[in-house]
């Protein structure tokens, strides 16, 4: 962790959580203290959903043999949130997909690397099945899962396993925004899902990381409040026992790696877990529906490496001149 | 021999004896209440209300024609305009012109709740109905965020 004085009235931290790196910046009367409260509630946010540590309460959640179980806020919050998720995308994205995703061998956190080679090498290796949009599980196990607040009490059948995954990255960029929200200006970056903004109402710039690794920006954005959050497979990707490709984001319909034709998708919306579902639901949809996920505006990038902005006029392709 | 224009009046249905302008509705009454029955001065305060009512929904649509567009032009100019050059006094006061010979006091109070209206959405754009204008960004608003696949 680093925390520095950027000015006389912004405060900047960084940390390693949520299997990347964190930062939070504020800017106002106050922002000190609520920097304090902003890492301390990703701290605690971390520590209680990673599903890399036997012993957090994900963990025990998933593992517990009883149906109903004492949870704490936080944890009811990201249920709830993986419900929202569920209802918002049809189906798309499935915090109950934990099976499959450790199936395609996303067993450990993989930080931020990512597998060797190019855009170009990770689409020429075979990887299972042909470029198809994904679907929703039939089963709709996320549809079994409730919480009640005032009991403190999660519910789900005995056997589903959730998975924090992007939406508690989401989750923890809108508790962290939370702790700002009356400064002057603020922004938190949970490994990629962005909120921002303030009191002030100023202007922020937003690159827009290609999926290239180590190319520039494929664009950028101006807005002055908000959330931000790419999703994308050539990130969390690796090279599965057959020599193909596999990454993290799977399609609920097939339980395996989703390969739509979609390489990133950037979506703008006002809480980082919409954002997140709205880039995930867009990846999944495929070429032709991708759009039509982006309500708030977006930013696809295709297999062919052609981008595409949706609904967002301040949308410069390219790196900033 | 050939008619001449028609007078500049308008002809209430039943009174054939004599026409009614409209417009003069201050100076009907006392003269006309010799000649009418309270049916027919019934009517005619009917008809010189109705007439009012119409002046006050116009009056009241210009101010909200006039509220739409100096908002649609405060979000253009927002970008290019310091935002101490989008006081609310400016705009209350051409919706506070736009009513200025208002007859009805409803039509006051119609005026008065278009201020606030008013008011309220150059707040909600970020412009300052105060003129005190608005503080400088802070250094580390020019700083790009970046996001990348979570």
């Amino acid at each position: 962790m680093s925390a520095t004085a950027t000015d006389d009235a912004t405060v900047s931290r960084r940390l390693e959580a949520l299997g990347g790196s964190v930062s939070i910046q504020a800017s106002g009367p106050g922002a000190g203290p609520a920097v304090e409260r902003a890492e301390a509630a990703i701290r605690d946010l971390q520590q209680r959903l990673t599903r890399f540590e036997p012993e957090s309460e994900l963990c025990r959640l998933n593992s517990d043999p009883r149906e109903t179980v004492e949870a704490s806020p936080i944890m009811l919050r990201f249920a709830a949130e993986a419900v929202m998720a569920g209802h918002l995308s049809g189906g798309l994205v499935d915090a109950t997909c934990l099976d499959a995703v450790e199936a395609a061998g996303y067993t450990r956190s993989l930080g931020r690397s990512p597998v060797s080679g190019s855009v170009a090498g990770l689409a020429s290796r075979p990887t299972a099945g042909s470029v198809s949009p994904g679907g929703p599980d039939p089963r709709r196990r996320w549809m079994s899962v409730s919480v009640d607040p005032r009991r403190g009490v999660l519910t789900r059948p005995v056997g589903t396993r959730l998975d924090s995954g992007g939406i508690g990255k989401g989750l923890a960029a809108d508790v962290a925004a939370e702790q700002m929200g009356d400064l002057e200006l603020f922004a938190v970056d949970c490994v990629g899902d962005i909120r921002f903004g303030g009191t002030g109402g100023f202007e922020r710039q937003i690159l827009i990381d290609s999926p290239d690794p180590g190319a520039g920006p494929v664009g950028s954005i101006r807005q002055t409040a908000g959330a931000v959050a790419t999703s994308g497979v050539t990130r969390r990707s690796w090279i599965d026992p057959d020599g193909g490709t596999a990454h993290h984001l799977i399609d609920p319909a097939s339980g395996r790696p989703a390969r739509t034709g979609v390489l990133q998708v950037t979506a703008l919306a006002p809480t980082g877990v919409e954002a997140e579902v709205r880039a995930k639901a867009a990846l999944l949809s495929g070429r032709r529906r991708a759009a039509e996920w982006l309500t708030h505006g977006g930013v696809i990038v295709f297999d062919d490496h052609r981008v595409l902005a949706v609904g967002i006029e301040s949308f410069s392709e390219g790196p900033p001149g | 021999m050939v008619d001449g224009p028609a007078p500049a009046t308008k002809k209430i249905r039943g009174l054939s004896h004599k026409p009614y302008r409209i417009r003069a509705r201050r100076s009907h009454s006392v003269g006309m209440s010799e000649s009418l029955d309270p049916r027919e001065i019934a009517r005619i305060k009917k008809l010189a209300r109705s007439a009012r009512i119409r002046r006050i929904r116009r009056r009241t649509a210009v101010a909200a024609a006039t509220l739409a567009a100096l908002f649609s032009g405060a979000i253009l100019a927002r970008g290019q305009l310091d935002q101490s050059t989008l006081p609310g006094d400016t705009t209350t006061a051409l919706v506070s012109r736009a009513g200025a010979d208002g007859e009805d006091e409803s039509q006051g109070e119609d005026v008065g709740v278009v201020e606030t209206v008013l008011q309220s959405a150059v707040q909600a754009i970020g412009g300052d109905t105060t003129g005190q204008g608005q503080s400088p960004p802070p250094a580390s608003a020019a700083q790009p965020l970046t996001t990348s696949q979570s």
